[in-house]
């Protein structure tokens, strides 16, 4: 499954340069993201996007494959581990009733550079059969 | 680019000679004597030999054909002998010109294309090399671009292309020093933990640093070589042996890291002798990172390699078959017989003795149903019944449930069935985006449908053979991908028809078979054939002046169009921006009213200056514009910024309605000028508003340090670069009070100046109440779920604001816990960017500390005095239960929850910014304007 790289980072902004990341020491207590962690979930509701926020972040804490580091941002300089730990916070935070899948059963994600619209699109598509 | 033909002073000649015809339409004089006709003919002859290359810029290009067009024309309106005279020199001039351009065109092309390779070389380098390394390639890279920027002939070219092409060795030697020097560091980190803490370790630790910084010194300068003495120095002492060994333990590690997958898969339990390698992973790691013990650790993990790479195969396949399957004996003897050849080395014949399971119809179904249970639960399957439509949806549901009940009941027999149904649903998981695609395809080009491509997709669908539907859509898109760019090509080649010449008619019935020949092919199914039998066509037939025409014409065009309309987007005006879609609307019309696309062209190269200076213009405006609302917002908080009022507001006000009312009468330049001046002028009155926010923005007043209004400090213009690259190198913030004071950062940036980073707070805050956000509220109300608690934005100011130092490779620091290297939150080396245009702007609501509060530890749930200061809703609330004397995790919720926003960050932006073409290759998502 093909997920837009840059809608997942719109949704990660709020908790990669936002009231946790800008804390003097961010990875000291991992609920210093928990209102970054609401904010995230509230837009992704908003714009009817939460299932495949799920999806892409269960992705990338499972099948990191060296991904991380494209959706850290720069505000604080997290490095693979620490951005695995706040995801898979976020992912308890946000989704408390569905565990983490099997390791190997999680849904393959390529997060691409693809046109949020097309994405939008495709997602609307019919089989025609 | 003001202008694109400003370094081509051959080519601009020609550009302007074409300006400064009029009367293009008028048709040529009268026929004259026959001496006046003769030269007439023989000058036209002569333009007609003059060959403007394809290996010119396009700019260039149609500079040169709008030359050829201008003397084409005195030509045709010459009216005496004399006249010729004159066009005969110019037409020489012309040729020798467009000779002397082939060369200068002919050493840029080798020198772009040598620079183009050394500049993918850095960009790979620049996230391994080290310091030293990388300041050496960058001095290398700014030479070889600086001197193809100032080329200006073919020598110069060929100087810039002989820098670029020594560039590729150089990074190859900088990046093996790169990775001499990465095994240097972590061994060396894990070595000072052998020397005694105090004056041993400090003394060890102070050489470490000095080998270090001696190194760095050397690699600068391009002597790796000398670079790896200084390495090789330390530690300098009877250790010395111990830090070789630790090197190569490390050496070791990363290639056990690099195979540590495989590694993994070839200890099944199922393969003999496993359980002896099973622990040296574990074992050699800590016998090199915790213990020292080099040797021992190197040779564990060799050892660890060296039998698992073979059997990597084996393991993967076993992993195939669930651990149930051991029940049957056919299961066993196959297993059995692996292991007999895994131990004595035959592996290929190993993996093949696993076939006998495959082969077996019953295990075969077993294992599938088996791999169906455990891969394609959960989110996988979710997944496709969320988006199956019924009754599609219901069925695989109900298939579903019987295998997994008959998978439980271990009747696989019966589950095949039931798995195949499964699988086939299955299918649709591939066909879902490559229907999407084809739907696009036909969306944007409808004239693709009737070439049915898609000929049994729907009937094998409905008749529920997904399996074929999925086949044949598989084997469609690629070809329906060609025709879409086939039908490109048609439309581009009905352009041409109409843009050629009446005379001679064959080239327009040439045209028009070549054409129609090459689309039956694309209804055959063969667009491919389609595009190179056209292409091939226009090549040998002498339509490529016209077609280089027309596709110059097609990008100049697209390119503009994009830039024209990020130019009104940042006007945000429709009045201002009026002047401008004329204009360009004007510069197309040769094209699209008279198919003169040369002429058009160069119209839009005119155009493009234009665009240059109002985008200077808009920018300008917009910023002051953001400068006077922060001035005015920042005044309500503290009114003597505005001292001595009303005057300073009176004049300010006065300085943006004189630049504004210039802007409204469409007088761009003299505007861009007085809203610089209010740019310029009111730099104070910025720094100030630029204080109070920060100073507002800190005091809290709870009593507890907020976190906010730091930006300036950090990022402020006042922060000096050696400020920056410390905070990047060591988290040590500009501002900060001791050296204690930690800030970490990924890139470390600073606004050129108070009024930049005034405007961006302003233009972010006035987005933000655009959103329904007001950033004076004093609380929130219930229902609380729905309400933003941040507000984030990145502003385009449209003009460069700032310099930013972007950490690459990170230190190295040893986990206390498990002792592995990790990377540290520090920063070995930083690239330099500058010229960025865009501003990240975040406001969070900040909830005040409530005091005193019985608060249960999270960890050991003792309960203690605390003063809370809340980072979520949730904690807020508990907080206020207690407070309140209500259970912490009960149902009570606060009537509405106070607080304030604040701006959390403000910072440069350089996620996406091309720091050699200075500019943004990607928008992000709400990008303002």
């Amino acid at each position: 499954m093909k997920i837009p790289a840059d809608l997942i980072r719109h949704y990660l902004r709020p908790i990669v340069a936002g009231r946790g990341a800008s804390e003097p020491d961010p990875m000291a207590d991992l609920d210093n993201f928990n209102g970054d962690i609401r904010e995230m979930r509230r837009r992704a509701a908003a714009a009817g996007d939460l299932s495949v926020l799920r999806l892409a972040l269960v992705s990338l804490v499972m099948a990191p494959g060296g991904r991380l580091r494209d959706f850290a941002g720069t505000q604080y300089p997290f490095n693979d581990g620490d951005l695995e730990a706040v995801l898979r916070h976020a992912l308890e935070r946000a989704w408390p009733d569905d565990p983490l899948p099997d390791p190997g059963t999680e849904l393959p994600v390529e997060l691409a550079d693809i046109p949020e619209d097309e994405w939008r699109a495709e997602q609307a598509t019919d089989l025609g059969f | 680019m003001a202008d694109p033909l400003a370094t081509y002073p051959l080519a601009r000649k020609w550009a302007e000679k074409f300006y400064a015809v009029k009367g293009w339409g008028a048709l040529g004089a009268p026929p004259g004597s026959p001496g006046l006709e003769k030269r007439r003919t023989d000058a036209l002859a002569a333009i007609g030999t003059i060959a403007v290359g394809r290996d010119f810029l396009p700019e260039v290009r149609r500079a040169f054909d709008g030359g050829i067009k201008t003397l084409r024309k005195a030509a045709n309106d010459g009216t005496a002998e004399g006249d010729f005279d004159v066009i005969d020199a110019d037409i020489l001039a012309l040729k020798n010109d467009v000779a002397a351009q082939g060369a200068i065109a002919a050493g840029r092309i080798a020198a772009s294309a040598a620079l183009a390779t050394a500049e993918g070389r850095f960009k790979a380098a620049t996230g391994l090399c080290e310091e030293g390394g990388l300041r050496f390639l960058e001095g290398k890279i700014k030479a070889a671009r600086a001197a193809f920027g100032a080329a200006k002939d073919a020598a110069t070219f060929d100087d810039a292309r002989k820098l670029a092409a020594a560039f590729p060795a150089q990074a190859d030697a900088a990046e093996a020093h790169a990775r001499t020097f990465a095994l240097w560091v972590d061994a060396a980190i894990v070595l000072l933990m052998q020397y005694p803490p105090g004056v041993d370790r400090d003394t060890a630790d102070g050489n470490r640093i000095a080998a270090r910084n001696a190194a760095e010194a050397k690699a600068r300068a391009g002597d790796f070589a000398g670079a790896k003495g200084e390495l090789d120095a330390f530690p300098g002492d009877a250790k010395a042996p111990d830090f070789t060994a630790a090197q190569a333990f490390f050496a070791k590690l990363n290639e056990y890291e690099a195979n540590a997958a495989d590694c993994t898969a070839a200890l099944h339990r199922k393969i003999e002798g496993s359980s002896t390698y099973d622990k040296h992973a574990k074992t050699g790691k800590e016998a090199g990172l915790k213990n020292k013990n080099y040797a021992v650790g190197t040779q564990k993990l060799t050892d660890l390699l060296t039998w698992c790479l073979p059997r990597k195969d084996l393991g993967a396949r076993l992993a195939t078959y669930a651990t149930a399957m051991e029940r049957h004996q056919a299961y066993r003897d196959a297993v059995a017989l692996m292991n007999t050849d895994q131990k004595a080395g035959r592996f290929v014949q190993a993996l093949g003795q696993l076939d006998a399971i495959d082969n077996d119809p019953a295990l075969a179904s077993e294992k599938n149903s088996w791999k169906i249970s455990s891969t394609l639960k959960g989110d996988r399957l979710k997944a496709l019944l969320d988006r199956l439509p019924e009754p599609f949806k219901s069925r695989l549901q109900t298939a579903w449930d019987t295998h997994e009940d008959l998978v439980g009941k271990k009747d696989f027999a019966k589950a095949k069935a039931e798995a195949d149904r499964i699988e086939k649903y299955f299918e649709l998981e591939a066909v879902f985006p490559l229907k999407a695609e084809a739907d696009a395809i036909f969306a944007r080009s409808p004239d693709t449908k009737s070439y049915d491509y898609l000929k049994t997709y729907s009937t094998e669908g409905k008749a529920g053979r997904y399996a074929n539907a999925r086949k044949e859509i598989e084997a469609a898109m690629p070809l329906l991908r060609r025709l879409e760019v086939w039908l490109g090509d048609k439309a581009k080649a009905a352009v041409l028809l109409a843009a050629l010449p009446p005379a001679p008619p064959d080239l327009r019935a040439d045209l028009d078979k070549a054409v129609n020949d090459a689309d039956a092919k694309a209804k055959a199914g063969n667009p491919e054939g389609a595009i190179n039998d056209l292409a091939g066509f226009l090549k040998g037939a002498g339509y490529a002046t016209i077609l280089a025409e027309i596709e110059d014409w097609q990008a100049k065009d697209a390119a503009l169009a994009k830039r024209h309309a990020r130019v009104g987007k940042l006007m945000g005006d429709a009045k201002l921006s009026a002047p401008l879609d004329a204009a360009l609307a004007d510069a197309r019309k040769p094209a699209t009213d008279r198919l003169a696309y040369t002429e058009s062209f160069l119209e839009l190269v005119r155009h493009e200056a234009v665009l240059a200076a109002a985008q200077d213009f808009a920018a300008v405006r917009r910023q002051v514009m953001g400068v006077q609302g922060g001035i005015l917002k920042a005044a309500k908080k503290d009114p003597a910024i505005l001292d001595p009022a009303p005057a300073t507001e009176e004049a300010l006000d006065k300085a943006v309605k004189e630049a504004e009312a210039l802007a409204q009468a469409l007088k761009f330049a003299e505007a861009a000028k007085a809203f610089a001046k209010v740019r310029t002028d009111c730099e104070a009155l910025a720094r100030k508003a630029a204080a109070t926010f920060e100073e507002k923005d800190q005091d809290d007043k709870t009593g507890l340090v907020s976190n906010a209004g730091h930006s300036l400090d950090r990022h402020g213009p006042d922060v000096s670069h050696p400020d920056l690259i410390r905070r990047l190198k060591t988290g040590t913030p500009p501002n900060n009070k001791t050296l204690e004071e930690k800030s970490y950062t990924g890139a470390s940036s600073k606004f050129a100046s108070p009024q930049d980073w005034l405007a961006g707070r302003q233009l972010a805050a006035e987005a933000a109440e655009r959103q329904g956000i007001d950033l004076d509220a004093k609380s929130i109300m219930p229902p609380f779920d729905d309400k933003p608690i941040a507000a984030d934005f990145t502003v385009d100011h449209g003009r460069p604001i700032d310099e930013i130092f972007l950490g690459l490779t990170k230190n190295r620091k040893q986990d206390p816990t498990t002792g592995e290297m990790v990377d540290d939150s520090t920063y070995e080396s930083y690239q330099e960017m500058s010229g960025l245009t865009r501003a990240y702007v975040n406001f969070i609501w900040e909830f005040p500390v409530i005091k005193n509060v019985d608060w249960p530890d999270p960890k050991t749930g003792v309960v203690a005095k605390k003063d809370v200061k809340a980072r979520d809703i949730d904690e807020y609330a508990k907080a206020w239960r207690i407070d309140k004397g209500h259970a912490a995790d009960g149902p009570e919720m606060p009537p509405s929850i106070p607080g304030r926003w604040v701006m959390m960050q403000q910072y440069p932006v350089a996620d996406n910014w091309d720091d050699v073409a200075k500019t943004y290759t990607k928008d992000p998502k709400g990008l303002i304007p």
